[in-house]
């Protein structure tokens, strides 16, 4: 079985983080069927050591020695392999043909593999099946660097390759690494994994990773954007309307995010029969007329029409039709 | 020698599809010309439209350039193919649903229709004289032996470009590998549209650049509908490792500024073009 690991909390030591936000943390990524969680020393301490139960918890250690200061911790990642079963022996693969090195490594299974950043830019087909092959035969935790925009893809790909892989992300790839919710939903709505779970808590988590950071995720960024369900353009709105799947890799109720039209320069009368219709004004107006007046009030306020703007073209056309009747 | 992959700009038509961003014809005109002037192969300026803002754009940005192909994307309509000829544009792109999910639950039409439709379109092309690209949209869900049918009899009209357009960005790394490889038999030349719904535009690109493609689609700062597309900088960025591309990473930064200005730029009222 395929499983995913989330390192969000190692990269987070520089922020003001409460216990409270931690939990709340931990408990997203359960439900969202994360099977483990790496720890820095620094969060255990704020955790007092009281992890939540139902995820494997991890942690990055320079010396084994150390290991007994945490409890709860089932795995410790350094550079050495203690041969207790509790130590994950972590290496750096900055060259694909590096894994070669790795193959006579048959006894020694507790590996993650972090790098690996350019494991997608190689010319020849079997040069990158060749080491696809040697990591599912080492099987390690793999853990990508981003370096070049394909971490999440790398992640995923190692996934669908390899049905019993593991790999680590941290959430919106904070760090330089894949994206815990990006492979999660590729993996989801491509590879069918989890079918039946749902990941709404996405968007609370997203919620809370801006609280934990002080920093504001944008709009469209993959998966856990505020607007990523916004549609503006005639074409998309007709298709979407017709049938959402024509133009969503995936429902936005998966993820706890909601579909918005937006109306602008680029809508089509599809749009304004809709808007027409959430403000029960359907058959009162001309569709074509609303048309041009709101591509022409996008045009000069140069971003969408509002609503509330909308509503104020709508009595415009009240007041004109008015006016044209007393006369 | 590195092998060369044309980049192709969509900033001004699929980028600007992302909701609540609006350029006007001087803004085109300006990101236009700066694109042209750091050696973008194509720049896709817009869809035709007379109703919103005017197609006099386009004409000065042909009159202007130096050396970017200029593009105008059309539905699969004779009569919209007609209108963005009279534009005269370099090239026209005719984008044309090719899933199931799109031909018969969006058009509430069939393959039939889509064949003699496009054939269509291409004679009123060919009547203008302005090359054609044909997007074939939603690609990646679609039918592969439709793909390559659709393909064989576009060639035999004259169409030397085809474009994979993974509209709903489900492509993996493997898949469209595999999608190029196949699609490259029928000898067709390939142009490639990821989008970002998975944060996947930019890896599957650079897989299908180094699997074959010839082109590759983008947009400055990724924009686009819902998650975007493929992020010209950060394509730029790791392929010029591997490929010869025409245009560096530092160029499309600085064309990333000028659009960040014009995006901050507030009111403008310059709609009658």
């Amino acid at each position: 079985m395929m499983k995913m690991i989330d390192a969000t909390l190692t990269m987070l030591d520089e922020y003001s983080l409460t216990k409270e936000l931690v939990l709340e943390f931990l408990e997203g990524l359960k439900s969202l069927s994360v099977s483990g969680a790496v720890l820095s020393p620094k969060v255990y301490h704020l955790l007092k050591g009281q992890l939540p139960e139902g995820l494997v918890y991890y942690m990055e250690l320079p010396s084994m020695a150390e290991s007994l200061k945490y409890p709860g911790v089932q795995f410790f990642l350094s550079s050495f392999c203690d041969g207790t079963g509790k130590s994950i022996r972590n290496i750096q693969v900055n060259d694909l043909w590096e894994l070669k090195g790795l193959e006579g490594m048959e006894g020694d299974k507790k590996l993650r593999l972090t790098g690996l950043d350019d494991l997608l830019i190689y010319e020849s087909r079997d040069i990158y099946e060749r080491g696809m092959k040697l990591l599912m035969g080492v099987s390690p935790i793999l853990y990508p660097e981003d370096s070049y925009y394909c971490a999440s893809a790398i992640a995923a790909d190692y996934l669908q390759y390899h049905h019993n892989g593991t790999v680590m992300t941290t959430f919106t790839g904070i760090g330089n690494k894949a994206a815990t919710e990006q492979v999660l939903l590729a993996i989801r709505v491509v590879e069918r994994y989890k079918p039946n779970h749902n990941f709404d808590k996405l968007s609370q988590l997203r919620d809370l990773f801006e609280e934990m950071t002080k920093t504001e995720i944008s709009a469209h960024t993959p998966v856990i954007g505020r607007k990523i369900f916004y549609i503006e353009s005639g074409i998309h709105v007709d298709g979407v309307l017709k049938k959402p799947s024509n133009y969503e890799s995936f429902p936005p109720e998966l993820v706890g995010a909601s579909r918005k039209v937006v109306l602008g320069k680029h809508s089509g009368g599809a749009s304004i029969r809709y808007k027409l219709k959430e403000f029960h004004c359907e058959g009162n107006y001309n569709v074509e007329q609303l048309l041009d007046m709101v591509k022409r009030r996008s045009m000069k306020k140069g971003g969408e029409v509002t609503d509330e703007e909308f509503l104020t073209i709508l009595s415009e056309c009240d007041e004109y039709e008015k006016t044209n009747q007393n006369c | 020698m590195k092998r060369r992959i044309k980049i192709v700009d969509t900033t001004l038509r699929d980028g600007e599809q992302c909701p609540g961003i609006v350029f006007s014809p001087s803004d085109k005109i300006r990101l236009a010309l700066y694109l042209d002037s750091i050696g973008i192969h194509e720049i896709e300026a817009g869809i035709f439209d007379t109703g919103t803002e005017g197609c006099n754009y386009i004409g000065e940005i042909m009159k202007r350039k130096k050396q970017a192909i200029i593009s105008v994307w059309s539905r699969l309509n004779a009569g919209d193919i007609e209108e963005s000829a009279r534009q005269k544009p370099d090239l026209i792109h005719i984008g044309t649903p090719v899933s199931y999910s799109q031909i018969y639950n969006k058009l509430g039409k069939n393959k039939k229709w889509i064949e003699n439709t496009l054939q269509e379109c291409i004679k009123v092309a060919k009547d203008y004289n302005i090359p054609i690209t044909v997007g074939l949209e939603d690609a990646s869900r679609a039918d592969v032996a439709f793909l390559t049918s659709l393909i064989r009899l576009i060639k035999q009209q004259g169409v030397e470009v085809i474009r994979l357009a993974d509209t709903v960005g489900v492509l993996f790394p493997r898949r469209a590998r595999t999608l190029i490889q196949e699609i490259k038999q029928t000898g067709i030349q390939v142009e490639v549209h990821e989008h970002n719904d998975f944060g996947m535009a930019v890896a599957n690109s650079m897989v299908m650049a180094l699997a074959g493609a010839d082109m590759v689609d983008g947009t400055l700062l990724g924009i686009g509908e819902r998650a975007g597309n493929c992020n010209l900088y950060e394509f730029v960025h790791g392929a010029n490792r591997k490929l010869e591309l025409g245009v560096t990473s530092q160029d499309i930064r600085k064309a990333e500024d000028l659009l960040k200005s014009i995006m901050a730029g507030g009111v403008r009222d310059d709609t009658s073009d």
